[in-house]
């Protein structure tokens, strides 16, 4: 047999099993692939390929991936058939993920920009540079991070901040993409994260999917549901939409609804469920309260009672509600008549269609109540469960807290006891800790874009792992005005030269995904973990290290912070008891570092119990829920929180909400009314505008669209516009126009009866081609509480190119 | 030349998952498995990583086929892809 016949053999291999399991749901042991999948993390094969694990780098549902390693370099991908997530299935991006390490524009040293241009620099001089920023204004600096940065690293970037520099100025991209899951996640239960996981999607009747695509955003967790319903099995998915999109399709019902309106929808459910006895009285009765908002809005409300609530919702009828949303009576009924149900199991799923809404959070508690309510909580398939977009919002941003106002392990800056858990861990000096949180993402970039005499306080900004000169919202107000304000220094780590990097003042090269060893945390409480297995290109260093580095030069140069108070260095790395300087990088891989700031953060995750494992755990798991606890000298993991049936923390009560805002272990039904947006079409801007992804791309394209695959599939962004939208305007399928909004205008080919179908009067344009940047258009609007910004609906209007 | 490894839904009814078994049986690119109930293993052999996907695209067209799902990729030889020229 030749190498050739091998691989073949190889993938008819992983593929006779992957058939196996999709046909009968099943793990056929005999079966399975040989090198892939033999049972260990790592493997080689007689072809030479090492294999080991990693999940795939890209979205927030976990897939994990068996990467091919051959000469140094990724020679190959496959799904991880041990992988409870995807069960050895990826999506197009999935099995392309390895091309993302390999475009031709890699970042590979230092850059400096000198009379306008980036020139190179060595790695010295650059940590110098960072250093004597922060050492010059130590208040002025901020740290701008995301929901890829693995778990090390921003635990790593959130201790420079609030224990070293304690000035609070962190906020990750997350903000943008998941924030109002968090303050909904919060304000229904007094603590974040879905109790549920991804096994509802296997034991549920109806999946309701509220403003979410996850047949392109999460085809993975989709085409789990699909699948279940291929086998024969009585699955009802329901769409409620406002575009038909891919995910439609596989819909028995498409239920289109008008911006905005998804909170009367909402209320319309529960207005039916009160109204008909259809709710759950005695699950309301043992584990629930009532909350109404208060002016200004916080996460505690004020208590209403259950007559308050109905006669809140009386308004919503369905007769009312199919006037606010042009959803039809009869399908609201439909919708209430379902969750009323108590033989059903009912799931519903969301992502950026709920929470980049300027009512994120109000509609987030909105969808929690109607579970909560009908007492479609706590059994497998019956879960409120957001997804979210990045491989590690929830591991990195929402678990080690890397927010303005955030510690590691939920604990806040503001909250006294919290400073004090966080000191003693940190082994800091009482008081070290600021309990004035940071600015939030809009505010910290608005500030950056102002002068400093007119209250501009951030002068240096140091981005890793995101893009936000495109994934900011009105991008002309938020990002750009700061390039021409010599006072601030903007600092870039990436892998490739995005937009952000090439407006960046210090651009430093990283390594990526399996260039470094790495932790994520998935949508379902899932903690990840991988080792490096294949040396980042020329110069390009993990993040971590970055921040390590500038941290020790801080410490040399004598900044305070950089000591505990016993006067070590506040990244002490050790191996067999001496520390190692690990801030020179030679040195960084002698010792797990990841491990080792895992094994301190670990310490955090207790307070809220978020347990973790020990790092070794996660070394020979495909992942693990948490809370992971320890029993009879095995690691548990949770797969259904606040449930007795299987949450160790939860053993008073069937259901126990041991994190209770009103501190009774109860959860929190809220009423929110139905409210307009801030900007709604008018004459002179006649349009919806909605904002999105698509299959083939991961944010803003900076990794896919340098994926030839990828890239020749959906090479360019569009504008989705209707038939009749486009026959009024006298414009062709494929035609270029300018869309405008009062902020910014983009020319863009118009898509009729493309992939996804606006109904009259909306557009839909992704956000994934860094040349076509929709995020100058978009409106900087944001919720009140997440401060997570609104995407999903401005007004615009459309011109035909060459119109006045 | 990458090598994939995909499995095909076919379609419930007997005659359409005949006739498409036997037209996928026709293409070269393609080596098929064993089936289990209407899930068809399948390798396919491509020129490069971008044919290999049109060819998934193409695959998920044919009558009788309900889906196409990728579950293994090995692209060692697709070089010049790598550096993102079309590899021929």
């Amino acid at each position: 047999m030749d190498r050739r016949e091998f691989l073949k053999a190889g993938a008819m291999a992983a593929a006779t099993a992957a058939a196996y399991r999709l046909a009968t749901g099943e793990h056929d042991a005999a079966l399975g692939a040989p090198a892939p999948a033999a049972g260990a993390a790592t493997a080689t094969g007689n072809d030479g390929i090492r294999w080991d694990k990693a999940p795939c780098r890209f979205c927030g549902t976990g897939c994990h991936v068996q990467v091919g390693v051959r000469g140094g370099k990724v020679v190959a991908i496959a799904g991880d058939e041990k992988a409870e997530v995807n069960k050895g299935l990826l999506c197009v991006k999935g099995y392309h993920v390895a091309l993302a390490l390999y475009g031709k524009d890699r970042l590979t040293r230092p850059l400096l920009r000198k009379n306008g241009k980036l020139e190179p620099i060595s790695w010295e001089q650059a940590i110098e540079i960072v250093a004597d920023r922060i050492m010059q204004n130590p208040a002025g600096f901020a740290f701008y991070g995301s929901g890829q940065w693995t778990i090390p690293e921003g635990y790593a970037a959130q201790k420079l901040i609030k224990a070293g520099i304690a000035n609070n100025q962190i906020d990750p991209n997350a903000r943008l993409c998941m924030a109002s899951a968090v303050t909904g996640f919060l304000s229904t239960y007094g603590v974040d994260e879905p109790a549920g996981c991804y096994d509802d999607l296997d034991a549920c009747n109806v999946l309701l999917m509220w403003g979410n695509n996850p047949a392109e955003m999460h085809p993975v967790l989709f085409s789990r549901v699909v699948d279940r319903r291929s086998r024969g099995e009585d699955v009802l998915l329901i769409d409620l939409t406002t575009r038909r999109t891919r995910t439609s399709g596989f819909c028995q019902h498409t239920l289109i609804f008008k911006p905005n309106s998804d909170l009367a929808i909402a209320n319309g459910i529960a207005h039916l469920l009160v109204e008909r006895g259809g709710y759950d009285k005695a699950f309301v009765e043992a584990y629930c309260n009532f909350r109404q908002r208060t002016e200004p809005p916080t996460l505690d409300g004020k208590a209403m009672s259950f007559a308050e609530y109905r006669q809140a919702l009386a308004e919503y009828t369905p007769e009312r509600v199919e006037e606010i949303s042009g959803v039809a009576a009869k399908d609201i009924r439909m919708l209430a008549e379902l969750f009323a149900r108590r033989d059903l199991r009912i799931t519903s799923l969301w992502c950026m269609g709920m929470n980049q809404h300027t009512r994120g959070t109000a509609i987030n508690d909105l969808v929690h109540g109607v579970h909560l309510l009908s007492g479609h909580f706590g059994r497998p398939g019956d879960a409120p469960t957001s997804l979210t977009g990045q491989p590690s919002a929830c591991g990195t941003v929402r678990e080690v807290g890397t927010l303005a106002h955030g510690l590691p392990g939920g604990l806040l800056v503001a909250k006294e006891e919290h400073r004090k858990e966080a000191e003693a861990i940190w082994n800091l000096p009482p008081g070290r800790i600021n309990a004035k949180p940071g600015h939030h993402t809009v505010e910290m970039w608005k500030r950056f874009s102002t002068p400093k005499d007119k209250g501009g306080d951030i002068d240096t900004i140091w981005v890793q792992v995101t893009n936000p000169a495109r994934s900011l919202p009105n991008a002309d107000a938020l990002f750009y005005p700061s390039r021409k304000l010599p006072e601030k220094f903007l600092i870039v780590s990436d892998v490739y030269p995005t937009a952000t990097a090439m407006a960046a003042d210090l651009v430093l090269p990283s390594a990526m995904w399996v260039e470094k060893n790495g932790m994520f945390g998935n949508s379902e409480r899932r903690t990840q973990q991988w080792f490096k297995q294949v040396a980042p290109p020329g110069e390009a260093r993990d993040d971590c290290w970055q921040t390590i580095a500038v941290a020790r030069r801080l410490h040399d140069k004598g900044h305070p912070g950089m000591k505990d108070k016993d006067g070590d260095f506040l990244f002490r790395i050790v191996k067999d008891g001496k520390e190692v300087p690990v801030w020179q990088w030679p040195r960084y891989y002698d010792v797990n570092v990841d491990e080792q700031l895992f094994e301190e953060y670990r310490k955090f995750t207790r307070f809220k119990h978020k347990d973790l494992a020990p790092y070794g755990e996660y070394v020979k798991a495909r992942g693990l829920r948490w809370p992971v606890v320890e029993k009879d000298g095995a690691w548990r993991e949770t797969r259904f929180r606040f449930a007795k049936f299987d949450d160790p923390y939860a053993q008073k009560a069937e259901i126990q909400f041991y994190h209770s805002v009103t501190k009774d272990d109860r959860a929190l039904i809220w009423f929110h009314p139905y409210e307009p947006p801030p900007e709604t079409p008018d004459a002179e801007y006649p349009f919806w505008l909605c904002t999105g992804r698509v299959l083939e791309h991961w944010h803003t394209g900076t990794m896919t669209m340098r994926i030839p695959p990828l890239m020749k599939a959906m090479p360019q962004a569009y504008v989705e516009m209707h038939r009749d939208d486009a026959k009024a305007l006298g414009v062709r399928d494929g035609e270029v126009v300018a869309v405008e909004s009062r902020r910014g205008r983009l020319e863009l080919p118009v898509w009729i009866d493309g992939r996804g179908q606006p109904p009259k009067g909306t557009l839909f344009v992704p956000f994934f081609d860094e040349s076509l940047p929709i995020n100058l258009v978009t409106l900087e609007a944001h919720d009140p509480l997440s401060k997570q910004p609104d995407y999903k609906k401005c007004a615009v209007r459309v011109r035909r190119k060459g119109a006045a | 030349m990458p090598i994939s490894g995909l499995v095909i839904t076919l379609h419930e009814d007997p005659d359409a998952r005949a006739a498409a078994m036997a037209r996928l049986a026709e293409d070269p690119r393609l080596t098929l498995g064993r089936p289990v109930a209407e899930r068809l293993p399948v390798v396919a052999e491509s020129r490069s990583a971008g044919e290999g996907a049109a060819l998934v695209e193409e695959l998920g067209q044919h009558a009788g086929v309900v889906r196409v799902d990728v579950v293994s990729i090995d692209f060692e030889d697709d070089g010049d892809e790598l550096d993102g020229e079309e590899a021929v």
